[in-house]
């Protein structure tokens, strides 16, 4: 197994807040990696600077063997690196189906599709994993929170990323409503070999999904494990429920 | 087949045929000249709507593009007396670069800002032709350029087939990918990028082409006048802008539509003498406060085909909004 992407002392500093301070990981080709932490530890700053929206001050960043710090954005996604957000972004004045038609026409899948019925057809195929069949030709303003996040989730996949970076696809559902999304997940890991990178805070539902865990706090790495060693990691804890709650948990 | 169902299609095409034959129903040389002037228009306005309808960058300074058209075929005409089939190929060529030039710097700026900026290059630019008037005529203009065809009903049959293929032009390139891409970016353009859509590249072939028709119009109504002047270039900022929004935008044709019909008129009002600004005015304001997403483009939604597979389904989780 090798790995797919590689982030190696990453920093980027806001003015004197360190937002990312010194992040190491590495994620291996085909599994389910997590990255946990409280609100504003860094995640989504982390993700910006993976997938080129924000330049990170010092550090390299891996992809598939390659340095892709400076690249833009589109670069980085026509290489397979491809990101959700974690307030969804659906084209408002488009159905479904022309949200996902816009993910056929990039670079990366212009190669693959060339015709218009084979564009129907793989669209048609990421609406089934996604279960957005019944709603194609829904416009996507009229589609409540679950589904948008079902089709935040189904854009990223249609351009068939290597690895998908999800920026918490579960924030703001009921857990009937996460569900169908987990599955989408996990389909898309084991039927079509997509390295999932996931930021979620549903710990439920995120440690049953992730093979592997980083837990950052404060920009910087707090520990490394897999889910059982994370949630009875003490810093883990105390960076939840404050400086002691390790002890409390424990005893 | 489709189409023969679209009552929209058949009104249209009951409508271009009205056009067709017009000047063999009619000869008042008068109605012939407000429609061909109509039917500039409709380029005016539609060239308009593929920048700012279809990537939401509101142009308030699209007279800049048809005064490169319109004053390029001025210029050249004072050297040697110019012919339609060559000054509006080359007119092609210089607005969509300058359509470029304005683009690249301009690509970051949104809303207000880019509005500001647009007005601002089309104020520089009717600014310089006063200062230059030793080029340019100043207030006067030029004179003397040749005319498009030997007469009226000629000139009417040039202008309204150029101005049904431009329009159709852009109303194809707008139902096109590039059309929905465009579109997409202006939803959201970091979602875009996020797709890996190479949205610059996009945004600046939307600038040349909206720049390409408005100049090739513009060439268009030079030859047609035989002139070209700050006053039939400059207003044309405001108006256009009026006329693609109360047609409606993001489609084109009614963009189009609002173009051809406000500019007729606009010109049949002039015969209520003093009444004539406010009863437009108010026509406008009423358009806008009633079919706020443009006269044609509510009457085009209206007569859709209804079509079942349009229909929402019931969604669980509606209640959530």
């Amino acid at each position: 197994m090798s790995n797919i992407l590689q982030v190696k002392n990453l920093v980027k500093r806001f003015g004197g807040l360190t937002a990312t301070d010194n992040i190491n990981f590495e994620v291996t080709q085909g599994e389910r990696f997590g990255i946990l932490g409280p609100n504003g530890a860094g995640k989504t700053t982390l993700f910006n600077q993976i997938s080129g929206f924000i330049k990170p001050d010092e550090g390299s960043i891996i992809f598939n063997g390659e340095n892709i710090i400076g690249q833009t954005p589109e670069k980085i996604a026509n290489k397979g690196l491809v990101r959700t957000f974690q307030i969804v972004k659906p084209f408002k004045e488009l159905t479904v189906y022309e949200n996902l038609k816009v993910t056929t026409l990039t670079p990366r899948m212009k190669e693959e599709i060339k015709s218009e019925p084979d564009r129907r057809k793989w669209i048609e195929y990421i609406a089934d994993i996604c279960e957005l069949r019944e709603v194609l030709d829904t416009d996507s303003e009229m589609l409540p929170q679950g589904y948008l996040k079902k089709l935040e989730v189904a854009k990223a996949l249609s351009v068939k990323p290597k690895v998908l970076l999800l920026d918490e696809p579960f924030a703001g559902l009921t857990v009937s409503e996460i569900d169908p999304i987990s599955k989408v997940i996990i389909k898309a890991n084991e039927e079509r070999d997509t390295t999932i990178v996931l930021i979620e805070h549903r710990l439920k539902e995120f440690m049953a999904l992730v093979n592997r865990i980083i837990a950052i706090d404060y920009g910087s790495m707090i520990a490394e494990g897999t889910p059982n060693e994370i949630v009875n990691n003490s810093k883990v804890i105390e960076s939840y429920l404050g400086k002691g709650g390790g002890d409390i948990v424990n005893s | 087949m489709n189409r023969l169902k679209d009552i929209r299609f058949i009104l249209i095409f009951i409508g271009l045929v009205f056009l067709f034959l017009f000047p063999v129903l009619s000869s008042d040389f008068y109605l012939i000249n407000i429609l061909s002037i109509a039917v500039i228009y409709s380029v005016y306005a539609g060239s308009w709507d593929i920048l700012s309808g279809f990537t939401g960058k509101e142009n308030m300074g699209h007279a800049a593009f048809v005064a490169i058209g319109a004053y390029l075929l001025g210029f050249v005409s004072t050297a040697f007396s110019v012919q339609p089939w060559f000054s509006i190929p080359m007119a092609a060529v210089a607005s969509a670069l300058f359509g470029i030039a304005i683009g690249v710097p301009t690509l970051r700026l949104k809303g207000p800002y880019f509005a500001l900026a647009s007005l601002a290059v089309a104020s520089i630019f009717e600014n310089l032709t006063i200062s230059y008037s030793e080029f340019t005529g100043g207030e006067e203009g030029i004179f003397g350029i040749p005319f498009l065809t030997a007469g009226p009903t000629t000139d009417y049959y040039f202008m309204l087939i150029f101005s049904v293929i431009s329009v159709l032009i852009l109303f194809i390139i707008g139902k096109s990918n590039f059309g929905l891409i465009l579109k997409s970016i202006q939803s959201d353009e970091d979602a875009a990028k996020a797709l890996g859509i190479k949205t610059t590249k996009y945004k600046v072939t939307a600038f040349a082409l909206s720049a390409m028709f408005a100049g090739m119009a513009g060439t268009v109504m030079g030859h047609f006048y035989g002139y070209v002047g700050p006053d039939i270039v400059y207003p044309l900022s405001l108006n256009t802008l009026i006329m693609a929004v109360v047609g409606g935008i993001g489609g084109i044709i009614p963009a189009a539509l609002g173009g051809f019909f406000i500019s007729l008129l606009t010109e049949l009002l002039r015969g209520l003498g003093q009444w004539n600004h406010i009863i437009y005015t108010v026509i406008l304001m009423l358009s806008v406060l009633f079919l706020p997403k443009g006269v044609f483009k509510t009457l085009g939604e209206f007569l859709k085909p209804k079509n079942k597979k349009n229909k929402a389904p019931k969604l669980r989780g509606d209640e959530n909004e």
